[in-house]
């Protein structure tokens, strides 16, 4: 296997000895758009600023096409970086602050005029070439952080929360436009989010991470369909997977809750082998159907609320005391009260004590 | 009607801040134009210009006045090239800190001038704490001479003044912009050139500020330069002092005054047409 462009391995970072990266591995493909996400303060940041070389590790090595770059200071990296707050240069118009990275290369006047009209084409504000930043909206801001960071050709892009500070609109578009960008420039892009929708729209891969670690690190669709922990199944879809309890009994049988269950025979089939006193089924809309409470194999369930979101319904469901939430298109009619949910597809399953996934399903 | 009646009530408030404070003020001016009676304690109010053409050609006050605001101008150099990094590194500090670190650099300032001064004699003079620690750790053999010259002058100035160019310029720095200097930085940058590009221009209206009030306290200072230039080194400030107190012409320190503050003011007039000049560029603090 050949070695990925961008490959971080074993780093490990602690602020006054509170640890803000424990230990992580993470490669990146030429080309590739990888989205970081995970929740605020999980390290997200710190591990764009390690790269950026802006923060010093305290253990790992970086590699960026074949060069260990972890003793290069930030200046020599040829690394983009577009922070959160986008950090323009105040003092400087906004020709000129595209035009900083190229003045410290020392490029020649009329090859940086050239390369500054070109990053401003690409994110569509030629016309605001003279403005100062203080002068210009948050989502022309942002752009010009973009392509003050892609006008001085980098070895790799790195977004921090690129779209946090726009208004939900803006962030539709500009979702767009960075991807658009990607397909055109095809740097290799790392982008920091800590909205799920974000990456899975965006990303080729996403690395999912919690509290200083790296969960998972595969495509929208694996982390979509095989979430490698509880958590990362709590954290990717919309509406989040909920979590099922399924006690095993001394007979052999199965419970939810206190009463006893009767599987479908697809999913006994995966649950029979697995000895444990008690498993989690990681349950999104997808998985279930809305039954007769006597349904063969069907939980009982109390809905609890139903949600109007036009084309289709959401129908959250109390089941062995837990809130599943199913989907409905939205002529379908349904009342309130007693009904069954039937688990249609085999869900992830995932040990209660670990939270890691079991059975290779789902 | 609303106004009339707030300037009759502030009338006797504005008569005693007059009398207090402008009066004396007036009566130096008018003082500058009159001139002593020779072995006489009285003063010959008649106005002539007498003791601004001796200001003006006599080359020992020239002298000073050139020394005066030449040490004025090396204590702000000074002063900079210590409080740009000390400012940047305060600035950076969480807010409580950076307010335990202000205090801490104000509270010899409010001490007084006279202390501080005293201390530093402490410090530098030929049997002083420095050169006996030299002389311990055998870098000299005989003391150095920090005392009774410009240097030691320089020494008292930029201690005693220090804080009055760190204040502003934390004041400056710590509004602006975070990861500006890491987006610097990242975009190529090497440490030097992050203080020219950035960190200096962002700095302007905190340098100014705190240029303005070194410069002030320097050529206005006093106790400095008489007690640590041991009456070898003469500033308007010592010699204001020798005219007024010790030879007792009242009228001429007066007018030595009066050129002093028409110098002050020229230069502060110069100093606002150029930030002015710096207004005119959008201005940092109204960004964002
Ligand atoms: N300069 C710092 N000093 C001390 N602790 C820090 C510092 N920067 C970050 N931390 C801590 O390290 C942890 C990780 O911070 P980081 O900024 O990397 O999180 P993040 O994932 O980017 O979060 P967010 O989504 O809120 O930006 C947090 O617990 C944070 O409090
Ligand atoms: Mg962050």
């Amino acid at each position: 296997m050949t070695p990925a462009y961008l490959s971080i391995t074993g780093m490990a970072k602690a602020y006054r000895g509170t640890p803000a990266l424990r230990l992580v591995d993470l490669s990146v493909n030429e080309g590739e758009f990888l989205a970081l996400l995970g929740p605020s303060g999980c390290g997200k940041s710190t591990l764009l600023r390690l790269v950026a070389g802006l923060l010093q590790p305290d253990a790992g090595s970086i590699t960026l096409a074949g060069q260990s770059i972890e003793r290069l200071p930030p200046h020599q990296r040829d690394i983009g970086l577009v922070f959160q707050n986008y950090a323009l240069f105040p003092h400087m118009s906004v020709a000129k602050n595209v035009r900083f990275g190229l003045s410290m290369r020392n490029m020649p006047r009329a090859e940086a005029d050239q390369r500054v009209g070109e990053a401003l084409a690409l994110v569509k504000l030629e016309h605001l070439a003279a403005r100062m930043p203080s002068e210009l909206s948050g989502g022309q801001q942002q752009r010009v952080a973009l392509a003050r960071a892609i006008a001085i050709r980098p070895r790799l892009l790195l977004l921090d929360e690129p779209l946090s500070n726009l208004d939900a609109v803006l962030r539709n578009s500009v979702r767009t436009e960075l991807r658009e960008l990607h397909a055109r420039t095809g740097l290799t892009v790392v982008m920091v989010t800590h909205d799920q929708a974000e990456a899975m729209t965006m990303a080729d891969r996403i690395a999912v991470m919690s509290d200083g670690l790296i969960l998972q690190h595969d495509t929208p669709q694996v982390i979509y369909e095989q979430p490698a922990s509880d958590f990362v199944a709590k954290f990717v879809g919309t509406p989040p997977a909920a979590m099922l309890r399924v006690d095993r009994k001394h007979d052999g049988g199965f419970g939810l809750g206190t009463s006893p269950w009767t599987p479908s025979p697809e999913l006994a089939r995966v649950l029979e082998p697995i000895q444990r006193v008690g498993v989690a089924l990681g349950l999104r809309p997808d998985h279930l159907a809305l039954t007769a409470p006597d349904a063969p194999h069907a939980m009982p369930g109390t809905i609890r609320t139903i949600e109007y979101l036009g084309a289709e319904r959401l129908v959250h469901v109390e089941v062995g005391g837990q809130l599943l939430v199913l989907r409905l298109s939205g002529d379908a009619a349904v009342g309130k009260g007693e009904v069954g949910v039937a688990i249609t597809r085999v869900p992830p399953i995932f040990d209660i004590e670990t939270g890691l996934r079991l059975a290779s399903t789902g | 009607m609303a106004r009339k009646s707030t300037v009759l009530l502030l009338t006797p408030g504005l008569l005693l801040t007059g009398a207090v404070f402008l009066s004396p003020f007036v009566f130096l001016g008018l003082t500058s134009f009159w001139t002593q009676r020779p072995n006489s304690l009285l003063i010959d109010p008649a106005f002539t210009l007498v003791n601004y053409v001796r200001i003006a050609t006599d080359s020992f006050f020239l002298g000073t006045l050139f020394r005066t605001i030449l040490l004025g101008i090396v204590t702000v150099a000074i002063c900079l090239l210590l409080g740009l990094p000390i400012a940047r590194w305060i600035a950076r500090r969480a807010v409580r800190t950076r307010g335990i670190l202000v205090v801490l650099m104000v509270t010899p300032m409010v001490s007084g001038a006279l202390v501080q001064t005293l201390g530093l004699v402490n410090l530098l003079s030929l049997l002083g704490v420095i050169n006996g620690l030299l002389k311990q750790l055998g870098l000299i053999d005989w003391s150095i001479r920090f005392l009774g010259n410009e240097g030691g002058v320089l020494i008292g100035l930029v201690q005693a003044f220090l804080p009055l160019m760190v204040l502003p310029l934390i004041t400056t720095l710590a509004k602006l912009p975070e990861d500006l200097e890491a987006a610097a930085r990242s975009l190529g940058a090497p440490a030097w050139r992050v203080w020219v590009t950035i960190i200096l221009p962002l700095a302007m209206p905190g340098i100014l500020a705190g240029s303005i009030l070194v410069f002030f306290a320097s050529v206005t200072s006093f106790v400095t330069p008489q007690i640590l230039g041991q009456g070898k080194v003469q500033t308007f400030g010592t010699v204001m002092y020798q005219q007024s107190a010790l030879v007792n012409d009242w009228p001429f320190a007066s007018a030595l005054a009066m050129a002093m503050m028409l110098v002050l003011g020229v230069l502060l007039l110069a100093v606002r047409a150029v930030r002015r000049g710096l207004e005119r560029r959008p201005v940092i603090g109204s960004a964002s």
